[in-house]
Order: C-alpha cells, then sequence, then structure tokens
C-alpha cells in the first residue's frame, strides 16, 4: 500500500498536476483501494479538519498585514533604515534578513507566517542590492523555520505533552540550536556575498541614519506592540497577527495616508487567494496522514527496522531521519503526533534525556517544512513569490547542509541543547 | 477481525488504560480471532472528528467526552453542570455505569444518531488551578478563567463570579505563562500531562465536577453485524471494566498530584470546605435552568431522572 | 531577466494587469458566450467573498482582543466565526485560484516539452483535475448532507455545522468547472492554457482585482 500511494505521488508531481492532486489522489487510493467499505465522506471530513486549528488564522493574518504595508510606506521606510546601518557591509543585508526572520518566527510561532510578513518585504531590496532569487528565498525559509526552535514553538509543546516532557525546559533548550542555526546561516550569507561579489552602498553618515530613525518610527511600533502585546499578556501569538492588521491599517491609511479606505479591500482579495492556496493544500495533507495513520504505516515501518537493541546514537540518528522524511509530506505537528509514541519505548530503552530528544525532533521539523516536495513553507513561497516550484527550491542544498551538519553536532554534543537548560533547572 | 477503538488522550493516560484492557480482554475472550487497534490522540483527528468516525463506521469504539459530544447528543451536557454528581465517589460510579436514565433515557438520544453508548465512567476531579487563593465568587471578579468552548461551562464560570475565557488547549500553557489568562480547569492528570502547574501556583479542589467520558460504537454494526455471541462478549467485558478504571482514575489522581507536587514542591492545594462549596454550589443553580433552556423536555427528563437517581444512590449507600 | 524581476505578492504596477475575466484569449464568441457571462458573475461573487471574509477574519480577532483585554469579556464565539470564515475563504478561494492559473504545482518536467507536449499533457492535467474535484464534491455533499441528517451543532454558537461547510462541495463543483472549461480552452486555441483565462507562463501571471 505504501509502495503503490507513494508512486502515485511522484508520478502525479512529476507530470506537473496541482500538488493538491498528487496528494488527494494517494488519498484516494488509500481510500478506494485499500480500505473500501470505508466511507470517503472522512477525506472531506478530514480536509475540513485540517484548515480549522485556531492558530493557522494568524497565517492570513500576517500576509494582509505585510500585504498592507508593502503596498504602503511601512515597508520601504523600515529597509531604508536597515540599508542606512548594514547596507555597507559585506553580506549585511541577507545577515539582517536571516536574524529579522528568526526573530519575528521566534515572535510569532509561524514559519509560514514569517516567510510571508519578512520575505514580502525585504526580497525585492535584496534582488536589487544584486542577491540571487534562489539566494534569497532558499535564506527566507529557511532561516523561517528557526521559530520552530525559539519559544514559543507550538511543535514543542505538543512535543512535550504527548511524550510528558517538561515545555519549559524544552523552550530553554531550543535557544541554543536556534542560535547555532542562524550563526551558520550568517556566515554562509556573508560567505555568499563575498564570494558573489555582491556589492555594498556608501556607509551612511549618523545624519542619515537619524533620518532614516526618524522616518521608520511608526512602523517600528511593529515589533513593539507585537512583542509587548504578547509578552504583556495582552494577546496570544495568533491574535498578535491580526493586531499587526489593524496597526497596518492606521498606519497606512490615517498616518501616512499611502493608501485609500476603499483600496484595502483589493488587498485583502490577493490575501485570500494566497491563503487559500497554501490552505488547501494543509487541507489536502491533513486528509493524506490521516490515510496514513489509520493504515498503522508508520509503526508498520519503524516496527520492521530492528532498533530495539540499538545504542542512543542509533536511536537519534533514526528519530532525525523518520521526522525529517516525516515532515517532508505531512504537516510537522501531525508528523510528531503519530510518530512520538512509536519512538517512546526506544528512547526510554536508550537512556535518553528526553528534552535533548524533542530538541533533535523539533530541528527536524524544521528542517523538513523547508524540504521539498511537500514542505509547507515551500507552499508559502511559491505563493507569496509567484515564482515556479523548482526556482523556489534551487537554492535549498546548501541551507538543508547546513541543518543536517546542525542535527550531526546537536547529536555529538548534546550541551548545544542542553547547556542553558542545565544552568536554568539543574 | 480488527476492531478500531480511538482515544482522546496520549498514551498511558486514563483512557488508554481502559481500551488496553478492553484490548487484552476481548483479544483473550475471543481466543485471538478478533484484535483491537487503539489509536492514540491526534493520530485520527479531534474529539468530535472521532465521534463522526463512529457514525460513519469507520471505527467502531471511540471515547467521547460530553464536552464534545453535546454538539451532537446536545442531552450529554448534563454532565457539565457544576455540583450534579454526588461529592461520594461510590454513588457516582453506581449511577455512571447503571443509571436507567443514562442508559435508557439517554440511550435513544445516542440511537438517534447511530450511535450505542457502551459506558461512562469518571477520570477525575476538575480541578481550577490560579495564581491566586480562590475561596469564593468574590476571588473570582476579574478573573479570566479558560474553559472549554460550550455555552454551558460560559454560564457557569459567570455564573462562579469568573469571567469565561475560550483558548484553544494547546494555547493554554502559553496564555497562562504570559498571564493572558489567570487560571484554568483540568482533571489533575491533564494539568500534570500539559505542565500547567509549571506556570500556576495554586491548585483548587471545589468538587464542582467529575471529568466523565463516554465510550461509543456505532449501533448499526453493534445491533446488526455483530453476532449475539460477540455483543455479549463486549457487554460482558465493559461490565467488568467498570470496577477495573474506578480504580485506575483513583490511582491517577493520586500519582499524578504526587508528580506534580515533587517536580514543583511550593504548589499551594486548596480543598475547599463545605460551607465554601456551597456558595459556589448556589451560585451554580441557574445553569441547570440554562441546560433546560438549550435542550427543551428531553434534557428535562434527563436532568430530573438524573437527580433521582443520585439521590436515590446516596440514601442508599449513607452518603450525603 | 525575469528572474530579477522582483514579484512580491503584492506587486502591481508592472505591466501585467488585465481586465478581470477577460484574459489573454480575448472574450469567447458563440455558444460560450452567455455561459462566459455567467462565469464573469461567479468570479466576482468569489472575489467579493474572499476579500470580505479575510477582512471579517480581521475584525472578529481583533474584537475578541479588545472585548477581553479593555472589557474584560471574551467573544466566546470568535474562534467558531475564525474557523467558518477560513473554510469559507479556503473552499472559495480554491476555484478562484484555478481561475486565476495560481495553483501550486511541479512544473519542472513538464517545461522540458514543446508546445504539443505541453498541450497534450495540460489536456491530461485538466481533465484529471477536474474528475478529481467532481468526485470529490460529491463527497463532499454526502458529508454534508450527513452533517445535516445527524443534526450536529457547533460548539458556541449552536448552529447547525452543515451550513458553515455548505461552500465545500460549492467549492469543489466550481473548481472542477473551471479545470473543464481549461480543457476546452485548451482544444479551441493553439495556446497552451493553464486555466480558462491565463495563458501558461509564469512571468504573465495576472493580478488579482475586485
Ligand atoms: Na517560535
Ligand atoms: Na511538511
Amino acid at each position: 500500500m505504501t509502495t503503490a500511494m507513494v508512486s502515485l505521488m511522484i508520478v502525479l508531481l512529476l507530470l506537473g498536476f496541482p500538488m493538491l492532486i498528487p496528494l488527494i489522489g494517494a488519498t484516494m487510493l488509500g481510500f478506494f483501494v485499500f480500505f473500501a467499505g470505508i466511507k470517503p465522506d472522512i477525506m472531506v471530513q478530514q480536509m475540513i479538519e485540517g484548515v480549522k486549528p485556531a492558530a493557522l488564522i494568524a497565517v492570513p493574518m500576517f500576509i494582509f498585514a505585510a500585504d498592507i504595508i508593502t503596498k504602503g510606506h511601512s515597508a520601504d521606510r523600515l529597509l531604508d533604515l536597515v540599508m542606512r546601518f548594514v547596507g555597507h557591509v559585506k553580506g549585511g543585508l541577507a545577515v539582517t534578513t536571516a536574524a529579522t526572520c528568526t526573530l519575528f518566527g521566534a515572535v510569532s510561532g509561524s514559519t509560514q507566517a514569517t516567510v510571508v510578513a519578512i520575505g514580502g518585504p525585504l526580497r525585492p531590496k535584496m534582488l536589487k542590492a544584486g542577491y540571487k532569487d534562489d539566494f534569497v528565498i532558499a535564506l527566507t525559509i529557511n532561516a523561517s523555520d528557526i521559530a520552530f526552535l525559539i519559544p514559543p514553538s507550538i511543535g514543542m509543546i505538543i512535543y512535550g505533552v504527548i511524550s510528558g516532557t517538561s515545555i519549559a525546559e524544552l523552550f530553554i533548550a531550543g535557544i541554543g540550536p536556534g542560535l547555532l542555526i542562524l550563526a551558520m546561516f550568517s556566515a554562509y550569507s556573508v560567505a555568499y556575498a563575498v564570494v558573489n561579489k555582491i556589492p555594498t552602498t556608501e556607509k551612511a553618515t549618523w545624519g542619515e541614519r537619524f533620518d532614516a530613525i526618524k522616518g521608520a518610527i511608526w512602523p517600528l511600533g511593529f515589533p513593539v506592540i507585537i512583542v509587548g502585546g504578547i509578552y504583556g499578556g495582552i494577546f496570544s501569538p495568533t491574535e498578535a497577527a491580526s493586531v499587526s492588521v489593524l496597526y497596518a491599517l492606521i498606519l497606512e491609511v490615517v498616518v501616512f495616508r499611502s493608501l485609500k479606505l476603499r483600496e484595502i479591500p483589493e488587498i485583502a482579495l490577493s490575501t485570500g487567494l494566497i491563503t487559500a492556496v497554501v490552505f488547501i493544500l494543509v487541507a489536502a495533507g491533513a486528509a493524506f496522514s490521516w490515510t496514513i495513520s489509520f493504515a498503522q504505516i508508520p509503526q508498520a515501518i519503524i516496527g520492521g527496522l530492528g532498533l530495539e537493541e540499538s545504542g542512543p546514537t542509533m536511536v537519534l540518528i533514526a528519530i532525525s531521519i523518520a521526522f525529517f522524511i516525516g515532515c517532508m509530506f505531512v504537516d510537522p505537528i501531525v508528523v510528531i503526533l503519530v510518530l512520538v509514541p512509536i519512538f517512546a519505548p526506544l528512547v526510554k530503552a536508550a537512556g535518553l534525556d528526553p528534552v535533548l530528544v524533542g530538541t533533535i525532533i523539533v530541528l527536524q521539523v524544521a528542517v523538513g517544512s523547508a524540504t521539498p516536495p511537500f514542505g509547507c513553507d515551500i507552499f508559502t513561497a511559491i505563493a507569496i513569490f509567484k515564482r515556479p516550484y523548482f526556482d523556489v527550491i534551487r537554492g535549498t542544498p546548501p541551507f538543508i547542509f547546513m541543518l543536517l551538519l546542525a542535527s550531526a553536532l546537536l547529536i555529538m554534543f548534546p550541551q548545544i541543547a542542553l547547556f542553558l537548560r542545565d544552568l536554568a533547572f539543574r | 477481525a480488527e476492531w478500531k477503538f480511538a482515544i482522546e488522550e496520549i498514551e498511558g493516560s486514563v483512557q488508554d488504560r481502559y481500551a488496553q484492557e478492553f484490548k487484552r480482554l476481548i483479544e483473550e475472550k475471543s481466543g485471538g480471532d478478533i484484535t483491537v487497534t487503539i489509536y492514540p490522540y491526534g493520530s485520527l483527528g479531534t474529539s468530535a472528528a472521532l465521534t463522526e468516525l463512529v457514525t460513519q463506521g469507520a471505527i467502531q469504539f471511540a471515547n467521547s467526552s460530553p464536552g464534545h459530544l453535546g454538539t451532537l447528543v446536545s442531552e450529554v451536557q448534563v454532565f457539565s453542570i457544576p455540583y450534579l454528581l454526588s461529592q461520594n465517589d461510590e454513588v457516582n460510579k453506581k449511577v455512571l455505569s447503571e443509571s436507567d436514565v443514562i442508559y435508557e433515557t439517554l440511550q435513544s438520544s445516542f440511537h438517534e444518531k447511530n450511535l450505542h453508548l457502551l459506558t461512562m465512567y469518571p477520570e477525575g476531579d476538575m480541578v481550577w488551578t490560579a495564581n491566586k487563593e480562590i475561596r469564593s465568587p468574590q476571588d473570582f471578579d476579574n478573573f479570566k478563567m479558560r474553559t472549554m468552548v460550550s455555552p454551558m461551562l460560559v454560564e457557569a464560570y459567570s455564573a462562579f463570579g469568573a469571567s469565561p475565557t475560550p483558548m484553544p488547549y494547546g494555547e493554554v500553557y502559553g496564555g497562562l505563562q504570559l498571564k493572558q489568562i489567570d487560571g484554568q480547569v483540568n482533571p489533575v492528570f491533564a494539568i500534570q500531562e500539559m505542565k500547567f502547574y509549571e506556570v500556576q501556583d495554586y491548585m483548587i479542589f471545589a468538587g464542582q465536577q467529575e471529568f466523565t467520558t463516554t465510550v461509543v460504537t456505532n449501533n448499526d454494526w453493534f445491533q446488526n453485524e455483530l453476532s449475539a455471541d460477540e455483543r455479549k462478549m463486549v457487554n460482558e467485558t465493559i461490565g467488568e471494566l467498570a470496577d477495573y478504571i474506578f480504580d485506575v482514575k483513583r490511582e491517577f489522581a493520586t500519582e499524578r498530584l504526587e508528580m506534580i507536587k515533587e517536580a514543583k514542591p511550593d504548589i499551594t492545594i486548596i480543598e475547599l470546605t463545605e460551607e465554601e462549596r456551597a456558595v459556589f454550589r448556589e451560585a451554580a443553580q441557574r445553569v441547570r435552568d440554562k441546560y433546560v433552556e438549550m435542550t427543551g423536555e428531553s434534557g428535562k427528563m434527563v436532568l430530573e431522572g438524573l437527580q433521582a437517581d443520585i439521590k436515590e444512590a446516596e440514601e442508599e449507600m449513607g452518603a450525603s | 531577466m525575469s528572474d530579477e524581476r522582483p514579484a512580491a505578492a503584492t506587486d502591481g504596477g508592472d505591466g501585467t494587469e488585465h481586465e478581470p475575466g477577460q484574459g489573454h484569449g480575448g472574450r469567447p464568441r458563440g455558444w460560450l458566450a452567455p455561459l462566459s457571462a455567467a462565469d464573469r458573475v461567479i468570479a466576482r461573487v468569489e472575489a467579493i467573498i474572499l476579500a470580505y471574509g479575510v477582512l471579517l477574519m480581521a475584525a472578529n480577532s481583533v474584537g475578541n482582543v479588545v472585548g477581553r483585554f479593555v472589557f474584560g469579556r471574551s467573544l466566546y464565539f470568535t474562534e467558531e466565526i475564525n474557523q467558518f470564515l477560513i473554510v469559507l475563504v479556503t473552499f472559495v478561494g480554491l476555484g478562484y485560484a484555478a481561475r486565476k492559473g495560481r495553483h501550486i504545482r511541479m512544473s519542472a518536467v513538464y517545461d522540458q516539452f514543446g508546445d504539443t507536449g505541453r498541450k497534450a499533457l495540460m489536456l491530461l492535467i485538466a481533465g484529471g483535475t477536474a474528475a478529481v474535484m467532481f468526485v470529490l464534491a460529491w463527497y463532499s455533499w454526502s458529508y454534508v448532507d450527513g452533517l445535516a441528517r445527524r443534526g450536529t451543532v457547533t460548539p458556541s454558537l449552536q448552529i447547525p455545522l452543515y451550513l458553515t461547510y455548505l461552500w465545500v462541495p460549492v467549492g469543489f463543483v466550481i473548481t472542477g468547472i473551471q479545470y473543464v472549461l481549461t480543457v476546452v480552452r485548451n482544444l479551441q486555441s493553439p495556446d497552451v492554457f493553464i486555466s480558462y483565462e491565463q495563458i501558461d507562463a509564469y512571468d504573465e501571471v495576472e493580478e488579482t482585482a475586485l
């Protein structure tokens, strides 16, 4: 059954069918051939359930806010400010992009929202500065995925619940690896800028910088409101997205008068279209993963590996591979829900620290989400940037390599994750 | 044959223990002819989805808690009424596993939806957590209490003097940590599993509600496709599990509370006195009216019948 | 240099805009004309639903924040309304995205073929996708019908759940029709069309318009 489903998916994918079709086609194969007698209505039920989780609402809201500030003045003013400070540094803009994605992702908790909110406005600037599009897109997607590691992280909460691990400890343990990856991406960005001779702009004077700060003072309210609102207990990270829509409207319509109120529905339409394009794949992915769970395919595959007698390192490697592959096809949360209990006995037998295991799992989830063919961030990037599938993934390999290197380092030196945890809790 | 049993909780939970024991007994009694596959939380969808899977016949058994099941069988929301069940465990055990109101009156509402109610069992007291002491409705003033989404619970916590605040379960930990909400209510095992105690200082036992769950099966399958022997085997097994799960519940209540105390020794545990409970009980009377308003004549019958059954059982057992 | 063209989601002024509903092939003639007029009306309705769906999501969520933080009262139905809106936007948008040729696909292999090969593949893709959409429309109708029969309600507003899902079968039917129209257009015209109104080319993606 697994072979038939995977083959069908690959064929439909390569023929160029809309991505919805490989996912639904494989699901239908499961329903019509392998579990005949079960009502196919359930496919539809699962598709609808797939888009209903409350946290998903942040995605269209951040898309909307980013659309508004890009059409208006805020985005330009913020970018102008960034350029005045880092434009003269080799790779400065790329490092800024990576750091901004990490920060925004850390706060919003949504990698897809980060791709939209940061990638949308920054990409044109980077292209103008001379970076190649494949690098820009890959950097945005992968830096956004660091969001999974830095708290608050929904992936860590789910893992904590399923495995009975302290969520507070997991949150702290994610910070080290998150920063390590950011450092790797930054180093690569600088190297990329040097090798490709990306021109720098002239160093701005402090007077010019001060002007830029003055120009960006209102838009600088975004991070203040989002971070302040969340940590001040006024709204949840999910709600922060909607609040930033409100703030964007106030800035562009009232303060800068760059947009007229009647132009807003048009922007909302563009947001709605992108949302639909991404969410229909979330829906199809939910139906597909239900089929996989129902048929108990992960249990069968992992049970067949015979890992019961292997040592801790082998178990960690097996976990990494399983989660990495799972997240290439299916929504990360579902992968955590399904695979964590299957691995639980192995983790226990190998005497592994559940916090370390959680960090490694969440890291793999981050890698998998940015990895073809079905990584959810890739869909988002295609919808936002309107580039063909292959253009979007072309720049990915160096990033995947760095992320895998980070995974290997984490397995070899668990202190990268556990150092801060031990400092805080032991 | 393979029977599929989906639970709403993770592996190692109360529901999992029930399902595992059910699996063991059925597989043993059927001499291996029947295997039971258990699907834990999240693998086949949300609670509401699981119930639908049973009505559609995709799976044979599922746990379904009244909070979710109420969207399909509205009368079952009677179990969301505060201070309805007894403060005596044995009374509740008798009522939940034997009451004619549940297995006849309420059962007919299940049958209308192609569901058959096999059993109900309690999973433990619903406990309040907070960062302040709560002993009276005044203490709940301006207190954002996270509850499940249900008009009954909104009514209940408004009646208690709190400000009921819905929030998705997965966001509760963060909401408590960042003080977006002030407290939440859940059974002890959930507070332990979800680590809410890490970000809360008080656990308050007010005895207002026992967290109950149902085990449902597809009625059509159960009545028409199973042989009489198989049906008998299921009913017998369910009967044997009533005592078993009660002990598991008690074990969880103590063990999980110990785990919390061990992980956070400075957590304050408050047991409200009879007098303090009486104030909340009085305040919650209006929730019964809300229930009748929502469910009409059939709900009224269920409520009155249950109240009578509980009273009778209390008198019989000499509890009050 | 198409690679270098800044094409953020919101770009609108780079000369690729067209009249909505007109497309590259011009207005259809003959027996398709009345159908096409009806289709334009549907397109407009879809656009309005998408735009106001998104606006309502924002208003609804902000309303809950204000209610909770300023007045200490949560709008207990916010989550339910947002779920309704997200289902609405996803499934109505499914058809709208098909119309605009915006569904995500992996075209790497497909792009290697010549015009005839791509045309043949596009006929297969559009025809196959239409078939899958109609199958899903059938089962979603059956699902929604089942919900209506069982009388499932939503948890907080206690309104019939099936009413909030009616868009799902409608969305699948509209999408199926869009892909049938794509087959028709590809049979009529020498060019390769990715949707009834969109010619197959990445750099000429039409902007959305209300
Ligand atoms: Na995060
Ligand atoms: Na993925």
